[in-house]
């Protein structure tokens, strides 16, 4: 069908145009002021003064380094546990559960509610140390050390924080893990029953291999998700849970922004922008399996 | 005839059997969900001293602890300014996304690739790279605090995403429909818009649900672009109100916000879980 410039014009034009003004314009903007010295966030560019990468340097003495070590522990071992308990779920809810869909809705709910809600659910309940639920089931069975565990002392808060993380990431994984077990041909697990397989030999021999893909998206969607982490950090305040968005929040508006320049926070920005770039062109790099044809 | 059912069935319960491990974990996590919420509930209708007592609902129903937090906590006016977000930045994404997505299913030309790579950037790229240009703009423009900003920023953010999520749909449509339509003298954005774009109907339905819920729930660009009493949205109100609270030692009041925060979006989940968790699964795409 042939179609006039004009027409095609007008149907992408609005949402290049405001992507362009509103998102790629400010993302090279911010980019560029964490090469310059500015006085404020809205001083105007020609007051701006070059300073090469003094504003990355500048970093290291803040605490955006420790933001950065939080941010690689939660990556790394909240990602594990969400990651193995994704899966677990996944497979156990495609291997013939009565009551799939409740199992599934109820896994993904967290992921409906405000964090800012779930962090205090744990913060002012579970975690409690007078009424929390996690002290009365403990007492209830007699672990005494579990019972009086303070979890909302600041040197638990980050085991603490890591925990509701965790309950409220996994259900995301679940769902994505499952839509990739079940577009594996059911003929492929018949055929391996008859061969007599076990359940463990069909899921390192069918299973794991053709969800390779996802898995290794999945990775990627993970640090993009960990490197949107603040809410928690704001409701598990303490200094072991600031993560890079809340030191950049706290250097912009917060209590550090009267002795840390603005293009400090530009460099930590950019820091973070290109974790989760990284992230991207590492997982396109890696060799999808397609030599399987589902 | 029955002792084939019987063999059947037999197989099935060895099947079940092999799956009780599972159900045991799986029955775990729902436990936990309910008693914290169902927990969190009873105890946003008890008296403090009843929390601290261990003698919930002694004294009956306190619901003046909702009225409480909700006055307090300027809940109803963050109820009704978390509903203008999110149901303005939908609207706004899908009105300008809809037809983006279409041009670059249907029509060959040039750019087509560099635009779909310009957004595969955007989905790559996190929000945190626009905010301080944006600040500096709004405020320069005295607009520091006004509600646009903050819809602005949320359809521009969902730009990438929303394109994306309806690229596929409308590629699926037949242009058959187009063609008839040309036929009948309609032009090409009636065409779209009556035509077209209904036929996409339960992606953008999909669509609507998922990114409105993602929107309600979004907390770092609300605190920073709506932060002040009359334009906080619902997550904004909660953290103040707690931080005050705590301050106060109103636990029973605390509880009653937290549930009223946490109901819009669990009660619009019991209603339309399957759309939503349709929306999650989209093609490893980020919300």
């Amino acid at each position: 069908m042939r179609q006039k410039k004009s027409t095609l014009f007008m149907f992408i034009a609005p949402a290049i145009i405001l992507f362009l003004v509103f998102f790629c314009y400010p993302v090279l903007r911010t980019f560029a002021m964490s090469f310059f010295d500015a006085a404020q966030m809205s001083s105007k560019v020609s007051t701006w003064e070059f300073v090469g990468l003094n504003n990355y340097f500048a970093l290291n003495s803040t605490s955006f380094p420790g933001a950065l070590t939080m941010l690689f522990k939660v990556w790394l071992f909240c990602g594990i546990i969400v990651f193995v308990a994704a899966l677990l779920f996944a497979v156990m809810l495609t291997s013939g559960v009565y009551g799939k869909g409740f199992f599934r809705s109820m896994l993904y709910l967290p992921n409906v509610i405000p964090q800012i809600a779930i962090g205090y659910m744990w913060t002012l309940y579970v975690f409690s140390s007078r009424f929390g639920m996690l002290k009365r089931v403990f007492t209830a069975i007699g672990w005494e050390a579990a019972a009086n565990f303070a979890w909302t002392s600041p040197d638990n808060m980050f085991l603490s924080m890591c925990i509701a993380y965790i309950f409220s990431s996994t259900g995301y994984f679940v769902l994505q893990y499952m839509a990739a077990i079940e577009a594996i041909p059911k003929s492929l697990y018949e055929a391996a029953e008859l061969d007599g397989a076990s359940k463990i030999a069909q899921f390192v021999q069918i299973t794991f291999p053709l969800i390779r893909n996802t898995l290794v998206s999945s990775i990627t969607l993970w640090t993009s998700r960990v490197c949107g982490f603040f809410a928690l950090s704001r409701v598990f305040a303490s200094a072991s849970t600031v993560s890079p968005l809340m030191y950049i929040y706290n250097v912009l508006f917060g209590t550090e922004s009267s002795n840390t320049a603005v293009g400090v926070g530009a460099a930590a920005s950019v820091v973070v922008a290109l974790i989760v770039v990284v992230a991207f062109l590492v997982s396109n790099l890696i060799p999808k399996n397609n030599d399987i044809e589902l | 005839m029955s002792r084939k059912r019987d063999k059947k069935s037999t197989l099935r319960l060895r099947q079940q059997a092999k799956l009780f491990p599972g159900y045991i974990l799986l029955i775990l996590w729902c436990v936990f969900i309910f008693v914290m919420l169902g927990w969190i509930v009873i105890a946003s209708l008890s008296t403090t001293k009843e929390l601290f007592s261990d003698a919930l609902l002694e004294s009956g129903f306190h619901w003046e602890n909702y009225a409480y937090a909700i006055k307090n906590g300027h809940l109803i006016t963050s109820f009704l300014n978390s509903l203008l977000y999110s149901s303005a930045s939908v609207f706004f994404s899908i009105l300008i996304c809809a037809p983006a997505a279409y041009g670059l299913a249907r029509f060959h030309f040039k750019l087509n690739e560099t635009i779909r790579r310009l957004l595969v950037v955007g989905l790559g790229v996190p929000g945190v790279m626009i905010i301080m240009p944006l600040f500096s703009i709004v405020s320069a423009l005295n607009a520091g605090n006004s509600k646009i900003t903050l819809i602005i920023l949320y359809v521009v953010t969902s730009i990438p995403f929303c394109t994306f999520y309806l690229l596929p749909a409308f590629a699926d449509i037949s242009p058959s429909y187009e063609e008839a339509a040309a036929i009948d003298g309609c032009g090409p954005f009636r065409t779209f818009w009556t035509i077209v774009f209904p036929l996409a109907g339960t992606s953008v339905t999909t669509l609507v649900i998922f990114q409105f819920i993602g929107k309600w729930n979004e907390y770092f660009m609300a605190l920073i672009f709506a932060g002040s009493t009359e334009n906080m949205s619902l997550s904004v109100a909660l953290y103040q109100l707690i931080v005050a609270m705590t301050r106060e030692g109103g636990w029973s009041g605390m509880f009653a916000a937290v549930a009223f925060v946490s109901a819009p979006t669990i009660i619009l989940y019991v209603l339309l879980s399957k759309k939503i968790i349709g929306g999650a699964t989209a093609g490893g795409l980020k919300g």
